[in-house]
């Protein structure tokens, strides 16, 4: 407890004084820099005099230079020139005699073609590390081993079963939006379930205090034993004390130290500061910011592309500019197949927007943009 | 006490550092949740320099397999080339830091950094992809080599490998395409089974054009080809193994065959059999040759085509009244109308995603190319046409291609591709008038 009021005491000195400390030790701030120019005075006459030079006029025809002979040629008439001709397309070949037998001479070329396709890594060691598979090549008699890093193996096209969709990530988003239509059934009368308003039942019908253990009334800590004798060292005994008293020392600091790391973690992940709202002119700025350049064009020519619904975050810094680096995927949070080519071409957008039109004063912190890309919303041309 | 007195400064000290440090936390910033929408659909910019030539030999196929890489990935409609006139930096060796700064500066999202080199008669690839904004690389670096005359085949695995790193998804442009060429005035047509390359490149004939040839199909294993002929005088069916170019056909079948497709597994083929006016769907089991009947009825059921996992058939049928989709078990039995729009549907193909089911659509006298659904819901046109017909899917159900007839009194086929989006179609080019196109899964 005593420790506990030293350290109190302290850290409040040590703030008092830093505050007392710190203006002091500021330098004074300097005048600015008053910078100097010479300048010279000339009169009225001087700077008239070279204004007032005759122009150098060339010793030449002006007024047959400004009349250009114009020579008629109606042989190179420029309507003439660009007439088109009007000819007749046929694109039907009418030949005159009976195609002549297939050379069948280029067939041979493709029976055993000297295909002897070896792959292997580049000279690159940590890029391109060694490996190699072999693939055979089968009825084309070639032989093709190649070295392709498990990276660069392409995703075989699925073979799915023929009603059933591809099963989805476990942490694929599906689109919100929905087809279904209802109708209305005419039939159907709208009834109105007849309540009557009253107060909630009370849960207790008088107040009861909270429940308190069974506690003792007193509760004093238990008296020290006394020692049975006096101890024969009693310096080591002082310094075995002294020691003791350190660990305890430390310990509490410890408690502290655990106490305030633990209160900036939870400050770090406390709920995000409530955010100014967008007008709707605002929101669609920032979305078309972005939205012109996605890109969608081999997302949306793949199976289900509906589904590859991504969800990213990017911060922003106050003046608009994308922070380099911090766009992350969210939805899924580790985006594989076609999920990893949406969330390429969506965190391309980002990139590619560089600013995002934040309005001017409202974050000055800058701002966290979840941004959420659904390749079904507003999809153009596949229909 | 003057222990107490220094355990006590230390501990003023520590917790002043954690109030010091915990303060900018506190200043939590608020947060705002935005749901974007909209967004634009338009090809990723991507720039690709020329890759590094390290040493002289390969200095003159460096800019070709480069250009096949672009042009691959620019085929796809998903992406933009950067024209090399606008880039600021320069790449002279595969391993010096990539100057971000100056790609982002002109808009590019990825970039790809190649390098070749030709020793003792193989030729190395190498490339790697980098997240421009990201500044970090897509996946790690990876290697090609081969014989130099594989040159194009190189070019397009490293263009799936870079395709599939920007899309998540297979790439198909080492793939091939099976269709019949045509060539002659429109009373005097020819017809012939021809392959080629995804892109157009490496054509090569696998038919003479003496019999008329029909609907070309590969097998999973892209190594046989199933298509009609009439060389007997009468459809029936074959299956031609493309490295040798031998024929089995299948002669034991009664009636007239026609488009024949091979199951998933390869095992046996689904196809239409008409006979004595009444045409059902079949399948023959190619090991033992073992002829099982789907479908009966007097109505017209054909254009079978199984589902990735062998597990249900798609098929046209006029049993309703008029020429519809359904889809009925692989071992045949009740079948399921899933095609309710006006008009008429026909050619079904089931997707390799096993997600949709391409079509032709006739209706007010325009051909359409359509997906739906595999219930049938979902129905999206993506062509308009005079005719418009037999998609096939590519490796990675992403692309359809299908044939489109011009109109008028010579009018001809043409291969035309376009993304299940129904963006970027445009015609693939091939040397003679091409229809009946059969797209192979990815080579190995």
């Amino acid at each position: 407890m005593r420790t506990g009021v030293i350290i109190s005491a302290l850290l409040h000195g040590v703030f008092l004084l830093l505050i007392i400390v710190e203006p002091m030790r500021s330098p004074p701030s300097r005048p600015d820099d008053v910078i100097i120019n010479e300048v010279t005075l000339i009169s009225a006459a001087d700077f008239d005099t070279p204004q007032s030079d005759s122009p150098f006029i060339p010793d030449a025809n002006i007024a047959a230079m400004m009349q250009p002979v114009v020579e008629a040629d109606d042989a190179t008439r420029p309507e003439d020139a660009q007439a088109p001709e009007a000819t007749e397309m046929d694109i039907t070949e009418a030949p005159t005699a009976r195609d002549t037998d297939p050379d069948l001479s280029a067939v041979e070329r493709l029976k055993q073609p000297d295909v002897a396709v070896v792959s292997a890594q580049p000279a690159a060691p940590n890029i391109m590390p060694q490996v190699s598979p072999a693939i055979s090549m089968g009825q084309t008699g070639s032989s093709l081993s190649g070295s392709f890093m498990p990276s660069s193996q392409p995703r075989s096209a699925p073979r799915i079963a023929s009603f059933s969709a591809p099963a989805l990530p476990d942490n694929a988003r599906m689109s919100d939006r929905t087809t279904e239509t209802t109708t209305p059934d005419e039939t159907a009368t709208e009834t109105a379930e007849e309540t009557t308003a009253e107060a909630p039942p009370e849960s207790a019908t008088e107040i009861i205090p909270e429940a308190q253990p069974d506690v003792p009334p007193t509760a004093a800590p238990p008296r020290a034993a006394t020692p049975l004798r006096r101890p024969s060292n009693v310096e080591r005994v002082a310094e075995a004390v002294n020691q003791a008293m350190r660990e305890a020392e430390e310990a509490a600091i410890r408690e502290l130290l655990d106490a305030a790391t633990a209160e900036a973690a939870t400050q770090a992940v406390e709920e995000p500061t409530p955010v100014a709202p967008l007008s709707g002119g605002q929101r669609q700025g920032i979305i078309q910011a972005v939205s012109r350049n996605w890109n969608k064009s081999i997302v949306i020519g793949k199976e289900n592309f509906e589904q590859l619904v991504i969800v990213l975050e990017v911060s922003v810094a106050p003046n608009g500019m994308i922070v380099p680096g911090s766009v992350k995927p969210l939805e899924p949070a580790n985006p594989q197949g076609d999920f990893q080519v949406a969330y390429d071409a969506a965190r391309r957008s980002v990139i590619r927007a560089e600013v995002i039109p934040l309005p001017a004063g409202q974050y000055p912190e800058g701002v966290r943009l979840e941004l959420t890309f659904d390749p079904a919303l507003d999809e153009a041309g596949f229909n | 006490m003057a222990v107490l007195h220094r355990i006590t400064g230390t501990a003023l000290g520590l917790m002043l550092a954690i109030i010091a440090f915990a303060a900018p936390v506190n200043a939590q910033q608020p947060t705002l949740k935005i749901d974007v929408t909209g967004g634009v659909v338009e090809p990723v910019p991507f720039a690709i320099p020329v890759f590094i030539a390290e040493n002289p030999a390969s200095a003159a196929i460096a800019n070709n397999i480069t250009r096949v890489i672009a042009e691959d990935l620019l085929s796809t409609g998903l992406f933009r080339e950067i024209p090399k006139a606008a880039h600021i930096s320069g790449v002279s060796n595969f391993n010096a830091p990539v100057q971000f700064a100056d790609w982002r500066a002109i808009n590019s999202q990825a970039l790809i950094v190649g390098a070749v080199s030709s020793t003792n008669g193989r030729l190395t690839v190498k490339f790697r992809l980098w997240d421009v904004f990201a500044q970090a690389p897509m996946g790690d670096g990876v290697q090609f080599s081969g014989s130099p005359e594989n040159w194009r085949r190189i070019s397009h695995k490293v263009a799936d490998a870079v395709y599939a790193r920007l899309t998540g998804e297979t790439g198909y442009f080492d793939s091939k395409i099976v269709f019949v060429s045509e060539t002659g005035p429109k009373n005097d047509r020819r017809k012939r089974l021809a392959i080629m390359d995804h892109d157009g490149a490496g054509l090569a004939y696998l038919t003479s054009d003496e019999h008329l040839v029909l609907a070309p199909r590969f097998s999973p294993n892209n190594r046989d080809i199933l298509y009609t002929s009439y060389e007997s005088g009468v459809p029936r069916v074959y299956m031609m193994n493309v490295d040798t170019l031998q024929l089995r056909v299948f002669e034991n079948l009664p009636g007239m065959g026609f488009a024949p497709r091979f199951s998933p597994d390869g095992g046996k083929i689904v196809l239409s059999i008409s006979e004595r006016g009444n045409t059902d769907i079949y399948t023959v089991d190619l090991s033992s040759g073992q002829r099982t009947r789907l479908t009966s009825g007097p109505s017209i059921d054909t254009a079978p085509s199984f589902s990735p996992d062998g597990q249900q058939i798609v098929f046209e049928s006029d049993r309703g009244g008029s020429q519809q989709l359904y889809v009925m078990s692989a071992n045949g039995g009740d079948a399921k109308r899933i095609s309710f729009g006006n008009g008429r549907y026909a050619t079904p193909v089931w997707s390799p995603r096993g997600d949709l089911i391409a079509f032709t659509k006739i209706v007010g006298g325009r051909f359409h190319i359509g997906v739906m659904r595999v219930d049938g819901t979902q129905e999206r046109l993506l062509t308009a046409s005079f005719i418009d017909e037999a998609p096939t899917w590519s490796p990675n159900g992403r692309v359809l291609l299908f044939f489109r007839v011009s109109s008028g009194a010579n009018g001809a086929p043409q291969i035309y591709s376009v993304d299940i989006t129904g963006r970027n179609m445009h015609m693939v080019p091939t040397p003679s008038f091409a229809s009946d196109p059969a797209w192979s899964g990815l080579l190995k």
